[in-house]
Formats: C-alpha cells, sequence, structure tokens
C-alpha cells in the first residue's frame, strides 16, 4: 500500500474550486480540480512538443504527428482503438499547436479511467504504420490545396509570412508546406516521439467528478514507470533557429497581396508582439480586448457601427511562447477596401498617439477580467487553462498573477507599449483583382 | 399576480441531463402568456438569459424574405430609453456577452455575464427586446452590415452548396431559402415593415424566456416578475402567410454548379425527415447521423475515407424543424470521384433499410449520442439553448427525456425510419466543383 500523494501545491480557480498540483517522480506532472456538479471528466495532457520543436527542413511533422498518434500502437490497430473510444462514447481528441502538443480527453466519469489508459498507450507506444501515415499525408496535402478556399486563411498566411523569417514555426498554418510533409517517414515520426514524448515533458490536467488522491495513484499505475531518457531535453529548435538568425528574413516586404474571385475584400494588419514571458505581455492584451472585444470595442463601434464598413471587424493576440502577433482584420465590400485599410490604420495609429483615457482604460480592465472569471465555466476549460499555464513553464499561480497585472497596469504603462510594439504594421490583403489593383502594382 | 402560484416543476432522472443532474427545471407560464424556464446551477459565478421568440423564417410574409434576420440586427439598435451603445458597454464592461440568432422556426437572444450583477444588464436587455425603435436612419446604414453578412456567407462554398440542397428539397417553402436573406435586397423591405413584424410577434405569448446559473428560483421569478410583465394581446394565432407543408421528393433531384477558387468538390445530398411533432422520430435521426459519420467506426467514414480513401471528409446533420426535418449529408472529395461516391452512399441507405442494425452497433451509437448530449449541454447558456429551442417548437418534455428516448431505439426503428425516410432514390442532391479544365 503506497500512501496518499500530497499535492505540492495548489491555486483556487473558481467558485470553491481547487487545482492541486503533483508531480510522480519520473517528473510526470499531473493537475486535479475536483468538480462533482457534473458527471464528466475532462483531461488536458500537454506534451511539449508542437511546431516550435520542429526543425524547418522537417515543419509538418508534429501536426503529422497529431493525425496518426491514435492509428496504431505496438498493442492495437487503428480499427482497435477507434472501438475502445467509440464504444463508450468517450470524446479524444489529438492537436498539435505552435508551442504544445495536445491530447483531449472527455468522458462520462465511470468510463474515465479506461479511457486514460488507452491515452497512456497511445503517449507511450505509437507504431506510426506506414500505411496510416501515408493516408494522413494525402489528407495533409489536400487540406494544404484547400487553404485557397478560405480568404480569411489566405490573408493570415501571407501576413504571417511577411510577420516571420521564412520558415519560422510560427507561419505554419495548418499543416504548413507541402515540400517537408510530402518527404516525412514513420522513421521521423518515430524519432520526433522518442524526443519529445517523455515524462519530464508532459503535463496531465483533469478536471470533473474524481478523486485527486484516486487520480493520482491511477496515473502513477499507468505512468509511473515511464522511464525519463538520460540526454536533456532538447530547446526548441524552430524558435532557436529563428532567434539566433539562421532564418533568412524575406525581402523586407511588409505588405501581402493575394487576388482571389470574391465578394469580399479581408484588410488585416498584423505587428509582432511580446510573448507571453515578456513583461508588456499584459499591455497588449489589455489593448487588444480594448480594440477588438465585443460590441462595444473601439474597432466595432467606429468601423462597423459608425462606418458600416464590415460585418465582421476583429483581431487576436494569441498568448505565445515566442514573439506572437497583433493582429486586426476586417471582411469589407470590395470599393470599401482602401477606405477599410486607412480606417484602421488609423486606429493602430491613434494608440501611438495618445494614451487611453482612464474611463477606456477602467472599462478595458473590468471586461477583461470579466471574460477570465466567464472562461472558467466547463471541465474542459478548466482543465485546459491550468494544464496550459503549467505547460508553458508559467505555473498554475499565474491563474492569479495575470489578473493582478492586469489590474495594475496604468494608461502610461499601455501608451508605451503601444508605442513601442504597434510601431511597423504589415499589411495583408485578399480580395478580387479589382479590389487590390492599387497595391498589385510596384509604387 | 403575473404568475401562476403553482409553477409546474419539471424533476427528471437524475441521469437526465449530464451537468444539471442535481437541479430541478422549473417551467412557469405567466399570466401574459410568457413562457419562463429556469434552472439553479452554481458552478460558476455567472449566469445566462436566452429569450426565443417564435419569429424565424417562416414566419416571414412571403414578399419580404430576409425580414426575420434584418429585425434580428434592428433590436440591436436601441429604444427610445435605451442607447444600445449604452447596454453593450453596460454588459460588456463586466465581462459579460451578448448575441443572436436567426433561424427558420425561431429568433433567439442571450446574454451571459456575472450573476451578481445581472439586474441592470437584464432590464436593458428586455427592453431593447420588447421596444425596440428601429429608426430609419440606424436602418439604412444597418443594411450595408447585412449586405456584408451576405457576401461573405456566398464566399463560403460549403455555405452555398449547403444552401443548394436545401433549396432543391424545400422548392416551395421557406426552409428551402436562406434565413439570411437573399443577395438582393427585397423591394418592401423597409423600417416600417420591420416595424410592424416586430410588433406583431415580439409578444409575451410567443416567447420563452430562459435563465440558467448561479441564481436561485426566487431570483429569478423576482426578476421576471419585476421586468417582464408586458401586456397580454390577444392575439388571434392568424399567421402572415399561408403555406403548404413540405412533401418529400419522387424523384432525384439535382444541381450542378461550378466556382473557381476551390480546389476540392463538395457534395450535399438531402432528404426531408419528420417534423418535430411526429412523436418519437426526430431524434433517431441523430442516432443515423452518427451511424453513418460519427467517428472512425461510423460506416460511411471507415468505407469511403479509411478504407477506399475516395473522400477527405464527410459530415451529417439533422435538423429538426417544426413542420419537416432536414438531413443532410456533405462530403468533400476530389471531383473525379464524385459520382462513384454517391452510388456507395446510396448503397449503404439500401443497406440500412433492408437490414437491421447489429445490436452491438446500435449501443455504440446510442452511447455516443447520449454522450454527445451530455458534454454538450455542460454549459449554462447549452443548457438555456436546449430548453429554449425545445420549448419554442412546443416540445419542450423531449428535451428532458432526450437520453431515455435514444436509448429506449431498437434495431427495427432504425431500421423504419430508414424505410420511411432515407431513399436511395428520390433526394436533393447539389454538387459543386472546380471549373472544368
Amino acid at each position: 500500500m503506497s500512501s496518499s500523494p500530497s499535492p505540492t501545491t495548489s491555486v483556487p480557480v473558481t467558485s470553491g474550486l481547487l487545482c492541486q498540483k503533483f508531480e510522480l517522480a519520473n517528473g510526470l506532472v499531473v493537475l486535479i480540480t475536483e468538480n462533482q456538479i457534473a458527471n464528466i471528466v475532462a483531461a488536458r495532457i500537454f506534451v511539449g512538443a508542437g511546431s516550435i520543436r520542429e526543425v524547418t527542413e522537417q515543419a509538418g511533422l508534429a501536426y503529422l504527428m497529431a493525425a496518426t498518434l491514435t492509428k496504431g500502437t505496438v498493442r492495437f490497430s487503428s480499427a482497435e482503438i477507434a472501438e475502445q473510444v467509440e464504444s463508450v462514447g468517450a470524446s479524444l481528441g489529438i492537436e498539435r499547436a505552435p508551442d504544445y502538443f495536445l491530447l483531449s480527453l472527455k468522458t462520462v466519469a465511470n468510463d474515465f479511467l479506461d479511457i486514460l489508459t488507452l491515452a497512456a498507450e497511445l503517449l507511450r507506444y505509437p507504431s506510426f504504420p506506414e500505411p496510416e501515415v501515408e493516408l494522413e499525408k494525402k489528407l495533409a496535402l489536400q487540406s494544404i490545396r484547400s487553404q485557397q478556399e478560405q480568404p480569411f486563411t489566405m490573408a493570415l498566411k501571407g501576413l504571417r509570412q511577411s510577420l516571420y523569417p521564412q520558415g519560422h514555426p510560427y507561419t505554419q498554418i495548418g499543416p504548413g508546406d507541402p515540400g517537408p510533409i510530402a518527404q516525412i517517414q514513420s522513421a521521423d515520426l518515430h524519432q520526433y516521439h522518442q524526443t519529445y514524448f517523455r515524462p519530464d515533458n508532459v503535463v496531465i490536467s483533469l478536471s470533473g467528478n474524481l478523486k485527486a488522491a484516486a487520480a493520482v495513484q491511477f496515473c502513477q499505475k499507468v505512468l509511473g514507470d515511464w522511464q525519463t531518457p538520460e540526454q536533456q531535453l532538447p530547446p526548441p529548435e524552430g524558435l532557436e533557429q529563428a532567434a539566433k538568425g539562421l532564418l533568412s528574413t524575406t525581402a523586407g516586404s511588409n505588405i501581402s497581396v493575394m487576388t482571389q474571385p470574391t465578394q469580399q475584400s479581408i484588410v488585416m494588419l498584423g505587428h509582432l508582439a511580446p510573448s507571453v514571458q515578456e513583461p508588456d505581455y499584459a499591455a497588449l492584451k489589455l489593448l487588444y480586448i480594448y480594440l477588438c472585444s465585443g460590441l462595444s470595442s473601439r474597432l466595432f463601434v467606429e468601423l462597423r457601427e459608425k462606418q458600416g464598413l464590415a460585418y465582421e471587424v476583429s483581431g487576436f493576440y494569441p498568448t505565445r511562447l515566442g514573439p506572437s502577433q497583433f493582429v486586426v482584420y476586417l471582411g469589407t465590400a470590395t470599393d470599401n477596401t482602401a477606405i477599410a485599410l486607412s480606417k484602421l490604420q488609423a486606429e493602430i495609429n491613434r494608440l501611438r498617439q495618445q494614451p487611453l483615457s482612464s474611463e477606456e482604460l477602467e472599462t478595458a480592465k473590468s471586461k477583461l477580467l470579466g471574460q477570465y472569471v466567464l472562461g472558467k465555466q466547463s471541465n474542459a476549460q478548466l482543465a485546459h487553462l491550468m494544464g496550459w499555464y503549467e505547460a508553458l513553464g508559467l505555473g498554475i499561480h499565474y491563474d492569479q498573477t495575470f489578473p493582478n497585472q492586469i489590474a495594475s497596469l496604468d494608461a502610461e504603462r499601455v501608451y508605451q507599449a503601444a508605442c513601442q510594439h504597434l510601431q511597423q504594421s504589415h499589411i495583408s490583403l485578399v480580395g478580387s483583382e479589382a479590389a487590390v489593383q492599387p497595391w498589385l502594382t510596384p509604387s | 399576480m403575473w404568475f401562476n402560484h403553482n409553477p409546474a416543476e419539471i424533476r427528471h432522472p437524475a441521469q437526465a441531463i449530464g451537468s444539471a443532474q442535481a437541479y430541478p427545471v422549473n417551467c412557469t407560464c405567466l399570466e401574459n402568456g410568457l413562457t419562463l424556464l429556469h434552472q439553479y446551477i452554481p458552478l460558476a459565478p455567472v449566469v445566462t438569459v436566452d429569450i426565443w421568440v417564435n419569429a424565424g423564417a417562416t414566419t416571414e410574409p412571403e414578399t419580404i424574405p430576409g425580414l426575420a434576420h434584418v429585425l434580428e440586427h434592428m433590436i440591436f439598435k436601441g429604444t427610445e430609453t435605451v442607447s444600445h451603445q449604452e447596454f453593450d458597454r453596460l454588459l460588456e464592461r463586466q465581462g459579460g456577452v451578448v448575441n443572436a440568432a436567426t433561424g427558420y422556426d425561431y429568433a433567439h437572444f442571450y446574454i451571459v455575464t456575472l450573476a451578481d450583477r445581472l439586474e441592470q444588464s437584464f432590464v436593458q436587455f428586455v427592453e431593447l427586446l420588447m421596444h425596440a425603435a428601429i429608426p430609419e436612419s440606424e436602418f439604412m446604414q444597418e443594411k450595408e452590415i447585412i449586405r456584408a453578412e451576405i457576401d461573405q456567407a456566398y464566399d463560403n462554398p460549403d455555405w452555398v452548396v449547403y444552401q443548394s440542397a436545401r433549396q432543391l428539397l424545400f422548392p416551395n417553402h421557406p426552409y428551402g431559402r436562406p434565413v439570411l436573406g437573399l443577395p438582393e435586397f427585397p423591394p418592401l423591405l423597409s423600417a416600417a415593415h420591420t416595424r410592424a413584424f416586430h410588433h406583431q410577434l415580439y409578444r409575451p405569448e410567443n416567447m420563452t424566456i430562459v435563465l440558467v446559473g448561479d441564481l436561485t428560483q426566487e431570483q429569478a421569478m423576482d426578476l421576471v416578475y419585476k421586468h417582464c410583465h408586458w401586456p397580454y394581446v390577444s392575439c388571434t394565432k392568424e399567421r402572415l402567410t399561408t403555406k403548404l407543408p413540405p412533401v418529400p421528393l419522387y424523384q432525384r433531384s439535382h444541381h450542378a454548379m461550378e466556382t473557381t477558387g476551390i480546389s476540392q468538390a463538395r457534395m450535399t445530398m438531402a432528404w426531408l425527415g419528420p417534423g418535430v411533432s411526429v412523436k418519437e422520430q426526430g431524434y433517431g435521426f441523430d442516432l443515423l447521423s452518427v451511424l453513418l459519420t460519427g467517428g472512425r467506426t461510423s460506416r460511411l467514414v471507415a468505407d469511403l475515407l479509411e478504407q477506399r480513401g475516395w473522400i477527405h471528409d464527410i459530415h451529417s446533420e439533422f435538423f429538426l424543424q417544426r413542420e419537416g426535418g432536414c438531413f443532410t449529408l456533405s462530403v468533400w472529395l476530389d471531383p473525379d470521384y464524385l459520382e462513384v461516391v454517391e452510388t456507395v452512399i446510396c448503397q449503404h441507405l439500401y443497406q440500412l433499410r433492408e437490414t437491421c442494425i447489429p445490436e452491438e452497433e446500435l449501443r455504440r451509437c446510442q452511447q455516443l449520442v447520449v454522450n454527445d448530449f451530455i458534454f454538450g449541454t455542460e454549459m449554462i447558456n447549452q443548457l438555456a439553448g436546449l430548453y429554449g429551442y425545445y420549448s419554442i417548437l412546443g416540445e419542450l418534455e423531449q428535451a428532458f427525456t432526450y437520453p431515455k428516448l435514444i436509448q429506449s431505439l431498437e434495431p427495427k426503428n432504425i431500421q423504419q425510419l430508414a424505410q420511411r425516410y432515407l431513399s436511395p432514390n428520390s433526394y436533393a442532391v447539389t454538387t459543386l466543383t472546380p471549373p472544368a479544365t
């Protein structure tokens, strides 16, 4: 009989729920939020693998890994794995994000341990059968071809190619480029798996109707004998390559234009922006909320409500380990392409011309903090948020740090951040020939 | 008193709805005709208010298609006493969100916000909904935004092919046209007509208000008692339009479209399903949908994608609708495979009609559908949507008994459904391909 495991730390997450952190001897981290309100368990298993851990020549490797991880293990065939999951009505999803690799599970509580056992098998013993790898490569190549069907995706692709040096992991959309994908073999997947799928690079985050002690003991049972390799975990190669300037920078053009026979033009403005580890991260998050979040946001009011330029006007500033992107965009009628672009530029410039008023600042803070509470309603949200913080190296206490950082921002600080990071805009346009004509001819 | 004294309390079995098992749903009909549904769930300090109105695209005058959707936009343009900017600022400052959607059989409007700051937002929210001013100047400008929304939809090939299949399936019914409206605005579309439509349909007896979250029954009743005592207007149940119910197709009805800018073909096949009041049948289509395309073990995914490798993706969906549901199969594939894939799909349907599905396969599908339901009702806004939708369709009880209904299906029920509705010879099919080179 082993004694009850005790948490190394814990943090209150929402309405009386506590997230507890446990560490197994092999370095694997288990986070548990007991939540008895529904008879469900959600799990998010983060692996420190993803686009940032690919070398340029193998871009798309992690994508293909996500597509094939459930296609066979040493013990089970693809069909057997699907049968195990679907016969209990569980949901099992696998994706690779820029900064991490993620297995998502959801089951009714009684089925959870069976499915976690299967997940452990997938994590430890995937077999990447050759025919399955070939099928998924074919589908990946098709998915790349179909990107041209989505104007927004095309605009984003153009923007990222303008923002980042060629081959930077953050330029990838979907599977990335066809060249590297076509070259990847089963052996490459095994190699990537051996390098990054190791217990000290895994965070398991659970939320739902379970007991922490029993759940940790179960994780110990199915994952405790997973050995940590002797060699050190390599740093994120994709980011390192870029940081060391090993990737060739593009011609320095800060405008990307593509023609598509569409009704609407997509107009996008982007800026390189702080990573989550940089001091200005919170300030830029606040600026994003101010500009882009909801019907009362600056862009929505100015460009949609007052000027009627768009149905969809918004933006994003994703949380990233490496240099992120602060992007605003809208979809507008062909004839309005030029005016929409100049209005978007004016809104960005405005942030560098004057600080937010104290009313604007307080509203944006209050909005962001309220949304933060609203973002913790489901087991999947709770498991994801806490696991993500841990996997990014921020730790579960970041759940408290982040709101505090937001609350303590002042107008001057936010203004300085805008001046520094929103200086150099990159433009991406997708639209009909007539719409983007003025930007096609070199000036 | 606006309330009946003994609200009908619907208690349902503990396992019925996953996240809500321990908390009863209270159902009340106010004297003014408004239906109130409430459920106390204190997981997070958050509440959702979801208001459903029997004012979807099917209630539009034939001459003004798209009117219900236009009204949905104009609701958010303010009243005599509350400007919409004021409401947006108030709600969003708390972190709250507001949104709305129009369907064929409904329009609904919802907010999600922090429980301890609900009241003021609630007051303005219902004011906007009931007393929308629909001013002329705002109307003209909002038309441009709606135009942009429609343009965006027509830029989406998946949407285009789906709408086309619907049009073939429902040639003489509002279910066959886009809820968003047609590419050209009808000449009769005006602020005055929109106001008249609002006045006629946004009445308490035509509405359900759903409150779910960290709010006790007393608080919910109090809120609605104070702020929703709109007068009852005796309303003749006369409809704005008289239309014939949808009828099944008697042959394969095909439409082929081409467009530039796509690399793969699309095909959507559509069948007329049962309406909501046809007992014990609509939900059976959710099971059929999973059986055919729900996961790697499903029949069409296993055969067409995993084994033959003829398609890139496949998806099916059943839309429960008041007067006749819409079952669709949508496929993404290389244009060369269109014909042969359609044939294989029809063979699968033929097989469903000829032979009972194995017990084991049925169990797996039941488990998937029931769990999907449990997972899909974990959040308070999802629960509110479920109750509101079934309430406005007049079949609230189905929302509570759904998992049980699914579990009670037997192989012969599935076979009968396939025989009755899923003809391999008579259906609508639209294909969208890149231009032939």
